[in-house]
């Protein structure tokens, strides 16, 4: 499968000009850097035939603030917080692709209740995270109070990541060694009580919005990414998933402790609006079992296996770890040179920027309202793309 | 398929791949004038099948003068990783 993808310099060459006199005079217009649906800084520069999409072009670069350069001056440690304001809605599993790079390049060992703590926070965010689209889907497709329900959720996950961590977005939590705090005393309980709240929550969702005709109208058959232009594209997390491609690294990696808990890798069928959407809705239904699993048998045990005062040495070699994030593959490749704690380089492998040109093959041949449809079905955050 | 397989199928059918010391993944080097042919090995070959490309940077060695261009390729029908720098 071959993708081809035109620079916006190409595109606007003579020879994509109508040659006829009487030719439909087509025309370009600008979705974006500021606009509601772009949910940040992108730009989409769209080559229309009335309100039919003929071509799109992602723009992106708006919000590049530098930050693989940046980590080349930053130890480890100081390079966990930098991940955290790249998809601001995965923090935690940012935090932990950083974090696994390091420990495997330094040898450094963790134990069971570290990643059991990791894996329930980086679930309990995956449900937040869906929650967010959820609600952000119904505003973008025209009912707003979806967008409030959302918020709510969201906010119960946040005042439990609050107690704990401290920080409510931004978190720096998950550190070479283990963790940056041990648990609230209040965690077990209450993320017990959440659980329970979430779970009828989730079919309340449900009933007020998935079984909404209009939504079912523009969400069904809209925007169908095959598993062939999926694969090509290198989409990864529920748009992959969706397209009916069971590539789940958290089934497919050794990490955490996923492989002591059983959940569904949840796919679609066709590719659509609709199955990135309910793919999402189920796997909201997912972590919530897997949290339920780990949250009366965390182990007893040191949070931090590390003295922070002690430098993190990486023997000279190039290390790569990645991790399932709540949109999809978030990878860390570090070159370490072995003489500083620094890395020299350090990549990062972002689920949102190959998302993102998923647009390039789902948009062409709809309408202009179906690329709202569509955009808000891959769930982008942008300062994950421009980093 | 461990590791030490799927390196030497992949030095098998590209001549001129030589697998890569350090790298804590399966990893071969290519020359630069092999890419596109070392590509189309490592997609079509049926034992391989790398259909992915997970992404790819770049690496600056002013020393050498030079740069490195890493690509991570992945296969959804076997489940392997291959670091290809070149």
């Amino acid at each position: 499968m071959t993708v081809t993808i035109r620079t916006l310099n190409e595109l606007l060459q003579p020879s994509h000009l109508p040659a006829h006199p009487l030719a439909t005079q087509e025309y370009f217009v600008n979705m974006g850097p500021q606009h509601p649906i772009s949910h940040g800084s992108l730009r989409l520069v769209l080559r229309l035939d009335g309100e039919t999409v003929k071509e799109v072009i992602p723009v992106p670069g708006f919000v590049h603030r530098g930050v693989e350069k940046m980590c080349e001056s930053l130890t480890p440690r100081q390079i966990v917080p930098y991940t955290d304001r790249l998809d601001y809605l995965s923090a935690f599993m940012n935090n932990w692709a950083i974090t696994r790079v390091v420990e495997t390049a330094a040898g450094i060992e963790s134990n069971e209740r570290i990643e059991t703590i990791r894996t329930l926070m980086s679930e309990l965010q995956r449900i937040q995270s869906h929650a967010l689209w959820w609600g952000v889907t119904g505003m973008d497709l025209g009912a707003f109070t979806a967008f409030l329900y959302g918020f709510r959720e969201r906010e119960v996950i946040s005042e439990i990541f609050e107690e704990t961590v401290g920080a409510r977005l931004t978190m720096n939590y998950i550190q070479p060694g283990g963790v940056m705090y041990d648990i609230h005393p209040n965690f077990v309980k209450r993320v017990k009580d959440v659980m329970a709240y979430m779970k009828p929550i989730i079919d309340e969702y449900d009933t007020l919005l998935s079984g909404n005709v209009i939504l079912q109208e523009r969400c069904r058959n809209i925007g169908i990414l095959s598993p062939e232009k999926a694969i090509a594209l290198g989409c990864t997390g529920p748009v992959l998933r969706a397209s009916g491609v069971p590539y789940d690294l958290r089934k497919m990696e050794n990490y955490g402790v996923y492989n002591k808990v059983d959940f569904n890798v949840v796919v679609g069928a066709v590719g659509d609006c609709w199955d990135r959407y309910y793919v999402r809705m189920q796997e909201m239904r997912e972590s919530i079992r897997i949290v339920e699993q780990l949250i009366d048998s965390i182990p007893e045990g040191p949070t931090m296996t590390l003295r922070y005062n002690l430098p993190i040495e990486m023997p000279e070699g190039t290390y790569y770890s990645q991790v399932e994030t709540a949109r999809g593959v978030f990878g860390a490749f570090l070159v370490a040179e072995g003489k500083s704690e620094k890395p020299y380089p350090l990549h990062f492998r972002s689920p949102n920027y190959n998302n993102l040109w998923s647009v390039t093959a789902l948009a062409p041949g709809w309408r202009v309202a179906d690329i709202i449809a569509i955009l808000s079905s891959l769930d982008l955050v942008i300062p994950d793309i421009d980093r | 398929m461990d590791s030490e397989e799927l390196l030497d199928i992949v030095e098998r059918i590209e001549s001129g791949a030589t697998k890569r010391e350090k790298s804590d993944r399966p990893a071969v080097h290519v020359p630069v004038d092999r890419l596109l042919s070392a590509m189309r090995r490592l997609r079509n070959y049926q034992w391989l099948s790398f259909d992915m490309l997970v992404t790819h940077t770049a690496i600056d060695w002013p020393d050498d003068n030079r740069f490195e261009l890493v690509y991570l390729l992945y296969s959804t029908v076997h489940g392997h990783l291959l670091e290809r720098p070149q």
